[in-house]
């Protein structure tokens, strides 16, 4: 769809921001569409890489699943990896890969702390450089200028 | 009438009868900021026309952190007119038959709040507001927790571990309100269960959100200490461990609360309460912290997506907060990993 979505976005709220808001009368008004206008803002931003991180996500956290199965006993949480492993997801919607990416992160939980049972820190500290990098996926502190709250 | 004006004066009549004489509302306005209550400052004439200046604060029908106003009354109660700063209190009503909602009346305290992501917001009274800050929690921690006016804060009457109860209460809320699963701060959740802290020397009463943001200066002088609504009796390390939390400094790490330096601020509070920090208990109440302040995000989340609450700020603290305490509890957790395998 052209324009972007965010390319949209990013104008309604720079729109609603400059000549909107300074029409408002009330301190608390004027904060509330304030706060609004920052995070849509931050949305517009993000809303490109989001469904490509979320893939990335899914596969990073797969195939540390698939290598850490060697190390995990118990039957279910393998048969769990293995269902996930067959799984062919339908179309790659940010809800499809939303939902698998959560199954995964159970998962994920569960391998964690079986190996941390088990204290296997070779396969634990490859999980903590995929977390690591998952999290930057999500990462918007560094934006925290664009917001003003008073939380 | 809109529906600022219709409480001006559903309140103005309740506030009359209150004082038995007639008032009016001079002004009334919203404050913003704060999911947990509905906050609003009045200003309201006798017949003389002599203005008395208050702050209203009432229950959101669904809040960001469900507290109950008791508390947070109960704490300004206890502190008036002693070193620690708190607003007059007036009048708490813990029905909604009065004003269609519970709420508490306090004298409006002239000074300023700021945010607690402004690194700037104290300048230039650091250094005078940090020695007050770090001061009054001492203060805090040496009240005494018998004090009648305390007699329904939570905790009082748990003979366990604070770090049990708080943690647990904490869980509860993240398994409650959570929509998404976050791996990292699961594994947060498992390390603070296998390696508790030690039990501190005495409990005593905790603030519960003591940081910038939640207090008040004019100048270089720190006017009040708001926000009880959290308070409890507990471990002293907690307040000390959430204020010093990096994400309230998280452009300058070593200045909590963008006042002083973290190592001054608690040479002040030992001095102070004659406590020793114990570092690996004050290690476990930082990753509590965390945790504590994840489960706030989760549920201020939770208000948003389920659409009881859609007031913005809940939006920014999911996303911006829980994101900085997602990333301080990385921190932890892999200096952790770290040093385990050396």
């Amino acid at each position: 769809m052209k324009p972007d979505i965010n390319t949209a976005l990013m104008l309604c709220a720079q729109e609603i921001g400059t000549l909107f808001l300074p029409l408002l009368e009330k301190n608390y008004d004027q904060s509330r569409l304030g706060s609004w206008t920052g995070l849509m803002l931050l949305s517009s931003l993000q809303i490109d890489g989001a469904a490509d991180n979320l893939n990335k996500q899914n596969k990073m956290m797969m195939e540390w699943l698939k290598k850490s199965k060697k190390s995990i006993q118990s039957k279910t949480l393998i048969q769990k990896i293995k269902e996930c492993e067959s799984l062919k997801l339908p179309d790659i919607k940010i809800s499809t890969l939303d939902n698998f990416n959560q199954k995964l992160r159970q998962i994920f939980v569960e391998a964690q702390e079986v190996l941390e049972e088990s204290k296997d820190s070779e396969h634990l500290k490859e999980s903590w450089i995929i977390l690591r990098e998952m999290h930057g996926h999500r990462k918007v502190s560094h934006m925290l200028d664009l917001l003003k709250s008073d939380s | 009438m809109n529906n600022e004006a219709q409480l001006g004066e559903e309140f103005i009549k309740y506030y009359s009868d209150l004082n038995q004489e007639p008032f009016s509302v001079g002004s009334i306005s919203r404050i913003f900021g704060g999911a947990s209550r509905e906050t609003y400052r009045l200003s309201v004439l006798n017949k003389d026309l002599v203005e008395t200046r208050l702050i209203y604060r009432r229950s959101q029908p669904s809040a960001l952190i469900e507290t109950d106003q008791l508390t947070e009354y109960s704490a300004y109660m206890a502190f008036q007119n002693s070193e620690v700063p708190v607003p007059k209190t007036i009048a708490i009503e813990e029905s909604a038959d009065s004003l269609g909602a519970p709420f508490i009346i306090m004298e409006e305290l002239v000074g300023e709040a700021a945010s607690p992501f402004d690194q700037e917001a104290y300048s230039p009274y650091e250094e005078e507001l940090g020695h007050q800050f770090w001061n009054i929690l001492g203060e805090i921690v040496i009240k005494d927790t018998k004090d009648p006016n305390l007699s329904s804060i939570p905790g009082r009457e748990f003979e366990g571990p604070s770090w049990k109860r708080e943690l647990d209460h904490w869980v509860e809320v993240i398994r409650q309100d959570s929509f998404s699963v976050e791996p990292i701060l699961e594994a947060a959740i498992r390390e603070l269960y296998r390696n508790p802290p030690k039990d501190p020397i005495k409990k005593c009463l905790v603030h519960g959100d003591y940081r910038n943001g939640n207090f008040l200066s004019k100048d270089g002088s720190l006017v009040g200490i708001l926000d009880w609504e959290m308070a409890h009796i507990g471990d002293p390390l907690e307040d000390l461990a959430w204020a010093t939390s990096p994400i309230w400094c998280w452009k300058d790490h070593n200045r909590p609360s963008y006042l002083i330096q973290k190592e001054k601020a608690f040479k002040i509070w030992q001095e102070k309460t004659q406590i020793k920090i114990e570092k690996e208990s004050l290690a476990w109440w930082d990753l509590f912290a965390c945790v504590k302040g994840l489960a706030i995000w989760v549920s201020a989340g939770n208000e948003f997506i389920s659409g009881s609450n859609t007031d913005p700020i809940n939006l920014f603290s999911a996303w911006i907060p829980g994101d900085i305490h997602l990333e301080i509890i990385l921190e932890i957790l892999e200096e952790k990993l770290i040093k385990n395998e050396t």
